[in-house]
């Protein structure tokens, strides 16, 4: 998967989400660690390759 | 010629003795004869002379009857006198959801395979190329064995014919632990599998597949032959099952089911390893020949050892069973909230519960009423579990704490749920 411009997402005040683009598609990912995306985005960020923005 | 005869009387051939035996011969041969216990024995009983009933005969005197000579319907049999016959397996049977390629909720027409990313061409049937150096092409088409409306079909659009290193070109189904946990794979209770598909192809020769648990560290390769170019066949494969490694039993990707169009790393055939493996040593390597096809349907695995007839279910089952993983939303998305006037948060219930807490996409347009009808931005948040999800949706100007309705206009506009393994 080709992951950018991941940012944090907030929901009733805490993270709940990320917003990426992913393989050319914006989407919302759950934090949960059985989405293939979220696993995914925690394989890139341990690997340095992607790293994830603070929510707004 | 002599003849022994009597005329209106008895005509009596006697041997006295306790095992004296009555013996007919011919030319010194003998024919036929009859012991002393009355029992008949002739080297040949011609047929067109066994008229009427035959004596009952013990089943255990019936020996070496060979198959092809029991024709016809068969009697009614008890269930209960039936031993030793394979069980055929009944219920849920198959592992493998929309086997028969019918569901096809991202509408997806051919696509492009030139990445390692995976891309559905039809629900839970997902291919990709772990190179770019090879290409092929894959859709749902209705080229389909008798039985079948569908198949999907890889043609190579550029070839690749100095496979190296880890490049891979497969087709690959997912299956969840929940589903599979029975195999017991992984232990010593492991069970035999058996996977059963339709395949056509424009080359001939033997082909490979492999078996990979979802942790990516077991590998079981198996190869199939194809015989005739361009002609359906059916394919059996038994699938021992692993007794090491690790094979998720939850939610989580216990197996991946893949058929190799092209791959280096080969392994043998029903040999397990713990280094990868994308394919059988000998397969015919289909992404090195431009313009080949290949094509597949009526995918069934199920548990034991013999391949039974492919289960049949219906529509709404089959999309209910890839709705778990994978739920396009049309019309009314749900109900919600207006908390600002620049976002509203939208209770959305999927239809079937997912397999994890989904990725949400929009595609198209999304509108809100809160009185009057809106256009929708994009997605800002959401948040929630495999069971509902509250989707925080952008709007440009909204009446704060006003109750709010999210729907799309026909098929224009689609929320996107996605659970894929």
């Amino acid at each position: 998967m080709i992951i950018t411009n991941a940012k944090y997402t907030q929901w009733q005040g805490t993270n709940s989400s990320v917003k990426a683009t992913i393989d050319g598609v914006e989407m919302l990912v759950p934090l949960d660690t059985s989405n293939r995306h979220y696993a995914e985005i925690l394989k890139q960020v341990a690997d340095g390759d992607i790293t994830i923005a603070e929510a707004d | 010629m002599s003849t022994i005869g009597s005329n209106s009387e008895d005509l009596i051939l006697n041997a006295d003795g306790g095992s004296s035996t009555i013996k007919l011969k011919i030319n010194g041969t003998e024919k036929a004869s009859v012991s002393s216990a009355g029992a008949f024995t002739s080297t040949t009983i011609d047929a067109t002379k066994l008229t009427g009933n035959l004596p009952a005969i013990s089943a255990a005197n019936l020996t070496a009857i060979p198959a092809a000579n029991i024709t016809g319907t068969l009697p009614a049999i008890s269930g209960a006198s039936l031993t030793g016959v394979n069980a055929v397996n009944g219920g849920r049977k198959n592992m493998i959801i929309n086997g028969g390629m019918r569901i096809n909720q991202r509408g997806a027409g051919s696509l492009t395979i030139n990445s390692g990313s995976l891309q559905y061409p039809c629900d839970r049937f997902a291919a990709r190329g772990v190179s770019s150096a090879g290409v092929f092409t894959i859709e749902k088409v209705t080229d389909s064995p008798a039985g079948f409306t569908n198949s999907l079909k890889a043609t190579v659009t550029t070839a690749d014919s100095s496979l190296s290193g880890t490049e891979s070109y497969r087709i690959v189904q997912h299956i969840e632990g929940n589903n599979s946990y029975y195999l017991n794979w992984g232990s010593s209770d492991n069970q035999t599998a058996t996977l059963s598909f339709k395949v056509k192809s424009s080359l001939t020769g033997t082909f490979g597949g492999v078996v990979q648990n979802g942790d990516y560290n077991r590998f079981v390769p198996f190869t199939y032959t194809i015989s005739s170019a361009n002609t359906w066949e059916d394919k059996t494969v038994t699938i021992t099952g692993d007794t090491t490694g690790t094979y998720q039993t939850d939610t989580a990707l216990a197996v991946r089911l893949n058929w190799s169009l092209g791959a280096a790393q080969l392994g043998t055939a029903g040999t397990y390893s713990g280094s990868a493996l994308n394919g059988a040593t000998g397969q015919t390597q289909v992404i090195s020949t431009n313009g080949a096809t290949w094509q597949v349907t009526g995918v069934q695995l199920e548990l034991g050892s013999v391949a039974t007839d492919f289960e049949y279910r219906s529509y709404g089952e089959e999309l209910a069973l890839c709705e778990r993983y994978y739920e396009v939303i049309t019309g009314g998305i749900g109900m919600g909230i207006v908390k600002s006037s620049t976002a509203a948060d939208c209770s959305f219930q999927p239809k079937v519960n997912k397999r994890a807490a989904p990725t949400i996409t929009l595609a198209g347009t999304l509108y809100a009423n809160d009185g009057s009808a809106q256009q929708g931005a994009s997605l800002s948040s959401t948040g929630g579990t495999q069971d509902g999800l509250i989707v925080v949706i952008a709007f440009s100007s909204l009446n704060v704490g006003r109750a709010c309705m999210f729907y799309t206009s026909g098929l224009d506009g689609r929320l996107i749920a996605d659970s894929e393994l």
